[in-house]
């Protein structure tokens, strides 16, 4: 269940992220679309993974590594604070503006997506819990966020930036109900 | 510029003038533009940037360019005229225009396409030596007079043109005419007494 909320959340963000990304594109190839997710979706798994790593590295540190109900409770608060940040954020936020920009290249696509990549590395730190056969959930993980990506761009290019800030909150209530759910195992 | 490019740019324009009575800039996407000229999305970008860029070809073409050709023949008068009885023509789109605020205001594209008429007008018709004095440079009077142009016509806008075109050509050709001390004279009715 948690594991499945995090999968939504995470391919929410990327997809809104991705949707802001094509929107503002003059020529944008299938080709072009595939390509820039895939990196988008590798720096986002790197940086879930990051978080995960880092966190597994603190807990161990302070000797609670085999306390699971402690590691839920760590999560738990992580989802939450993200939760609401993103509610705020969202509530916050002003409509974004749609203006062409030079054509994304590898390189600048991969620094945008490290730029917007701060949730991807929280939720890493939240999600220790869930992430015991670390590698599938690595691949289902890559999987969601390259899709999520390919389509946000398309989506972008397309129909321009749309129900941004609605996607925003939505993410937010995701890792709320999230840090219930952790809350109560 | 091809003609199919130029035809293009004015449908997209006569889309956002269609669009701009029933919504506010702000809330006009460029999905909202496209649909409404009947092009897809990415059609947008191949002709401009933003739709702020939209509206400055918009005010370039329509005002500027008209103005820019009597301009060009010395007929500075008549280029005003000109110029303000095409917006009179444009009035709705205008009126809103003006409420276009923030870092690509209606005011800032308005200021910005005088500036570079005036100097291409004084690089044009007036040679100025190096040494002419720092208030004189051509930079610094093009900035002079397109700051009192842009301030006129803002006036005019933001009150929803209640004057004519040609009542507001009279005013400004009194204005950067007119001497200040003649201008006091007036207001104060002085010369009326002296008369």
């Amino acid at each position: 269940m948690i594991f499945t909320l995090v999968l939504c959340g995470l391919a929410l963000e990327a997809f809104r992220l991705s949707v802001a990304a094509g929107a503002i594109q003059a020529n944008l190839t299938k080709r072009k679309m595939i390509w820039l997710g895939g990196i988008f979706a590798a720096v986002q798994l790197f940086l879930f993974l990051l978080g995960t790593g880092f966190l597994w590295k603190w807990i161990d540190f302070l000797s609670i590594s085999g306390n699971m109900d402690r590691m839920a409770r760590i999560g738990s608060v992580i989802f939450a604070i993200l939760g609401f940040v993103m509610i705020f954020l969202g509530i916050r936020e002003k409509r974004l503006e749609e203006s062409c920009v030079y054509p994304w290249s590898v390189e600048g696509f991969a620094k945008y997506a490290f730029k917007h990549g701060m949730m991807f590395l929280c939720v890493g730190c939240a999600a220790v819990y869930c992430l015991r056969r670390t590698f599938w959930y690595g691949a289902e993980i890559f999987l969601i966020l390259f899709l999520a990506s390919v389509v946000g761009l398309a989506y972008g290019y397309w129909q321009g930036i749309r129900g941004w800030r609605k996607i925003r909150i939505t993410t937010g209530c995701v890792w709320i109900i999230a840090a219930v759910c952790l809350w109560t195992i | 510029m091809n003609q199919k490019t130029q035809m293009t740019k004015q449908i997209l324009a006569e889309s956002l003038k269609k669009l701009l009575p029933h919504h506010s800039f702000e809330k006009i996407t460029i999905k909202d533009i496209t649909d409404a000229a009947g092009f897809i999305r990415p059609t947008f970008y191949n002709h401009f940037k933003d739709k702020y860029d939209l509206v400055e070809w918009i005010f370039t073409e329509e005002v500027i360019r008209p103005g820019e050709q009597l301009f060009d023949v010395g007929l500075f008068r008549e280029g005003i005229r000109l110029m303000l009885a095409n917006m009179e023509k444009e009035k709705d789109f205008y009126v809103r225009a003006v409420k276009i605020q923030g870092q690509n205001s209606f005011r800032d594209i308005v200021f910005q396409s005088f500036v570079t008429l005036i100097q291409k007008v004084f690089s044009k018709h007036t040679p100025f030596p190096e040494t002419v004095p720092h208030f004189f440079r051509p930079e610094i009077l093009a900035e002079y007079y397109a700051n009192a142009e842009t301030f006129l016509l803002m006036k005019w806008l933001e009150s929803g043109m209640p004057i004519s075109a040609e009542e507001v050509e009279k005013a400004h050709w009194s204005l950067i005419t007119v001497s200040f001390e003649d201008v006091v004279k007036e207001v104060s009715g002085e010369e009326k007494e002296n008369r």
